[in-house]
């Protein structure tokens, strides 16, 4: 069954085969089948005339007429035949000649056997037969037989040379058959006994199963092709055509090789030839050129099919087109060659470790922060902690098991050469880990900062000189002013003791001798005690201020409503003619030192008491707002004011904006309490309009 | 009443010296005034060395008034000095300054003063400081007894 099966696909793959082929083949054919024509019908001529002689020595010897039918049958054969060969060797000239010597032979040994027949009829038997012995035909029927040899010699000549084609293309077909029944049985499955039962169905599951191979064949993206066991190439799929552009009578026989490049042909031809030769699979890339000229890249395949011997009887090949996969390799390899170029530039080097395998796989420019060539960590069998500079191995540890934890690492270290020198590195990486949340693996990018790191510790250093710097100038700032205001300590109690001595003795004078000046002597004595004690109390003032900048700073609790209320007690005794109004705001509770808020405090409200002498009725307010998130003191009276054109230099020592005459002053009050509310980080001001009244803000530094 | 008993005004300031001279006798104080100029010297007097041996030291004074600002040894020193000595410890003494300086006033509280008196430059209220001193110290305060 299995064999009918094979025939039928037999007849279904004939129709495929190339029309040369069964034209090649038929043609043999016909040679052959012309050549055993001929033999045979040379063979059927001798035959007759051996026919009609066999039939005349019959009639001679026994005198029947019955030989003398069989007689006539043979020369009527014998004309048939004659005929018969004249016509199969038309084409022939040598055997027409023969044929034409033949006839002229036949005729010669025909004759005489007519004459014979003859003699037996008019002379009788005995005339018959002696006839017969001296008859010299025997010669003329080695003629004909010498004749007819070489008529068959020249036909089997002709035989050999026919059946020799027709075998070498009967091979041909056989073996391209057999490779599409290998490929069909391949790809459709094996033929089981069942199917074959069944004809029409088998016939078409085979037309489906080779239907589909072919669909297959073709629609794959690789070029494929079956040769026989000797690497001939016959048959290619539908891509192989498209691709190269080739027609299939081209790539008959080696007509593959045009399609490859001349420059890896030879190594292909040697590969191929060495794989058939071994039987073994055949790997290789080479260009294979497409319709348009252009070489691309292909990986070649090639597979034996074995028989059940496991002799390599077919082989199937594929070539597959890696254009796209070299251009990603090709993109793959500049990206890394731009990453290493980049990582060089930058001097950074990049290292992945494998907590799992302990495998750490670090770039070259890794291994040269570690003063180390391609590969050194490994040769050396150093792990990174031992080029770790002794000082920084506690840290750099602690950072790499924080970084277990919190899956990220950035620290700097140091790391000493093999040459000995320290070198600065400055390394991040993250911490990569599993789904059971393990540490998995740690990647990461370490760059050198010596020439940074000693930048900044030049940085440190120039600082830390500079910081010293400050503190030798602060001491000796520090003492110079502490110098200074003990020298304004001393020039301010120096100075009044000549200013008590002017008074004293001025008031002496008048005193003693009073009665001999005249008025105008002792007017001026008293001008001259005047300004002495104006004197006095620029010194008490400019004391006063020296005082304010000096000393600890306290910041406690301080109700400046009780502060202001026994300022202004103090100041209403000293003038409890004036008709004063003072509104003092309950408990203002502030942070600060109540000795130099007194100070301030009590300028202002001295300044208010001053600045509303002349109004029938002061009215001098003391409070806290809240502006702009910070409370602010104030201080109003309803005074004389001033123009805020002038206010430049309020609160500069020795400012006035009132004459002397009008309001005395030594111009440093609000200088005073300028410093009083700076030293506690606040600030002060002014609003005020002339002739209506002023107010001072002050603030104290803290948010209330 | 010490009115036979002496002042001792310590002062480097010769026109202060006769200004409280005269403010003194303004205020009759009749008591003997001594004017030592500098702190070594007013030590010398009270313990009756130097200048001063063979004066008796138990003829303390009645009021020692202190300046501050002093040659030799300054005027809290002295005071210092004056605490530390059993003979001379019990004498009223008052610093009469023209420092106003919290610390000179504290420090002086501190190492046992017996009034801080600060000289004004107006002469009669220096005059009026001197008579209340004067009259307080010498004629109010209960003398301390003699030391023994």
């Amino acid at each position: 069954m299995v064999l009918l099966v094979s025939a039928l696909l037999l007849i279904m793959i004939l129709q495929l085969l190339p029309e040369r082929d069964f034209q090649r083949a038929r043609a043999a054919e016909h040679l052959v089948e012309h050549s055993l024509r001929v033999l045979r019908a040379s063979a059927l001529l001798f035959a007759t005339i051996e026919d009609a002689e066999t039939a005349e020595r019959g009639y001679l010897l026994t005198g029947d007429d019955s030989h003398l039918d069989q007689y006539q049958a043979a020369l009527s054969n014998q004309r048939q035949s004659s005929q018969n060969l004249r016509r199969l060797t038309a084409d022939n000239s040598r055997q027409q000649a023969r044929i034409a010597k033949l006839d002229g032979l036949v005729e010669t040994r025909l004759s005489g056997l007519s004459r014979l027949i003859a003699l037996y009829r008019t002379e009788g038997q005995k005339a018959a037969l002696a006839a017969i012995a001296t008859d010299d035909g025997g010669p003329a029927m080695d003629e004909i037989r010498d004749l007819l040899s070489a008529m068959e010699l020249e036909e089997y000549g002709l035989l050999q040379l026919g059946t020799k084609a027709a075998e070498a293309h009967a091979n041909h077909m056989r073996w391209i058959l057999s490779a599409f029944v290998i490929v069909l049985l391949i790809v459709g499955g094996a033929v089981s006994e069942r199917d074959i039962r069944n004809h029409t169905r088998d016939v078409e599951a085979l037309r489906t199963s080779e239907e589909r191979f072919r669909t297959l064949a073709n629609a794959i993206p690789q070029l494929c092709w079956m040769t026989n066991a000797d690497g001939w190439i016959f048959w290619y799929n539908q891509r192989w055509y498209e691709f190269t552009g080739a027609t299939p009578q081209e790539m008959e026989g080696s007509g593959w090789t045009s399609v490859h490049d001349p420059k890896t042909l030879p190594a292909v031809l040697e590969g191929w030839k060495n794989s058939i030769a071994a039987g073994e699979p055949f790997e290789m890339d080479f260009p294979l050129r497409a319709a348009d000229g252009a070489f691309h890249p292909f990986l070649t395949r090639v597979m034996p099919v074995r028989d059940a011997s496991g002799k390599a009887v077919r082989w199937f090949g594929t070539n597959t087109d890696i254009t796209a996969q070299r251009m990603t390799e090709d993109a793959l390899r500049e990206n890394q060659e731009r990453l290493q170029l980049a990582q060089q530039v930058a001097r950074i080097g990049t290292f992945e470790w494998n907590l799992k395998t302990g495998m750490n796989r670090r770039t070259p420019e890794l291994e040269a922060m570690y003063g180390l060539p391609s590969g050194g960590f490994a040769a050396s069998r150093n792990i990174w902690m031992d080029l770790v500079c002794p000082q920084d191995r506690e840290l750099a540890g602690r950072h790499l098991r924080e970084a277990m934890e919190t899956g990220r690492f950035e620290a700097e270290w140091r790391v000493i050469w093999p040459d000995s020198t320290t070198h600065w590195l400055c390394g991040r990486a993250l911490v990569s880990k599993d789904d059971a949340h393990q540490p998995l693996r740690v990647s990461g990018a370490i760059a050198d900062v010596t020439e940074r790191k000693n930048a900044e510790l030049d940085v440190l250093r120039v600082n830390a000189e500079l910081e010293q710097r400050v503190r030798q100038r602060t001491i000796q700032l520090e003492a110079a002013n502490r110098e200074l205001e003990a020298f304004a300590y001393s020039v301010s109690h120096d100075l009044r003791a000549p200013l008590r001595g002017i008074d004293g003795w001025s008031l002496a004078l008048l005193e003693d001798y009073g009665a001999q000046l005249d008025d105008c002597g002792r007017q001026y004595l008293n001008r001259v005690r005047s300004e002495t004690q104006r004197m006095g109390n620029l010194i008490d003032d400019m004391l006063q201020l020296s005082r304010v900048n000096r000393g600890e700073m306290k910041a406690e609790p301080v109700d400046l409503a009780s502060l202001a209320n026994g300022i202004t007690a103090k100041l209403r005794d000293v003038q409890p003619e004036r008709s004063m109004e003072f509104v003092i705001e309950p408990h203002l509770v502030a942070s600060g030192d109540g000795r130099l808020l007194e100070i301030a405090l009590t300028n202002l409200l001295s300044n208010a008491v001053k600045f509303t002498g002349t109004r029938n009725k002061a009215v001098i307010e003391f409070g806290r707002v809240e502006k702009e998130g910070e409370m602010a003191f104030y201080v109003r009276d309803n005074g004389v004011g001033f123009d805020m054109a002038h206010t430049g230099n309020l609160f500069g020592a020795f400012q006035r904006l009132h004459k002397v005459s009008e309001f005395p002053g030594s111009g440093i009050g609000l200088a005073t309490v300028q410093r009083v509310v700076r030293r506690h980080g606040g600030r002060v001001w002014a609003e005020a309009c002339l002739d209506l009244g002023a107010t001072f803000w002050f603030t104290l530094g803290g948010r209330s | 009443m010490s009115s036979n008993k002496t002042i001792l005004l310590v002062e480097d300031n010769p026109s202060d010296a006769d200004l409280t001279r005269r403010a003194l006798s303004r205020g009759h104080i009749s008591n003997e005034l001594m004017v030592v100029e500098d702190g070594q010297e007013a030590m010398d007097y009270l313990c009756a060395e130097g200048v001063y041996a063979g004066r008796n030291i138990s003829e303390t004074p009645a009021l020692i008034l202190l300046d501050l600002k002093l040659p030799r040894i300054p005027g809290l020193e002295v005071l210092r000095l004056i605490r530390a000595d059993p003979r001379i410890r019990r004498i009223p003494v008052v610093i009469l300054t023209s420092s106003k300086e919290e610390e000179d006033i504290g420090a002086g509280y501190d190492l046992g003063v017996n009034s801080y008196v600060r000289k004004p430059v107006d002469f009669k209220e220096f005059q009026i400081a001197i008579e209340n001193l004067g009259l307080y110290w010498l004629l109010l305060n209960e003398p301390h007894p003699p030391v023994r």
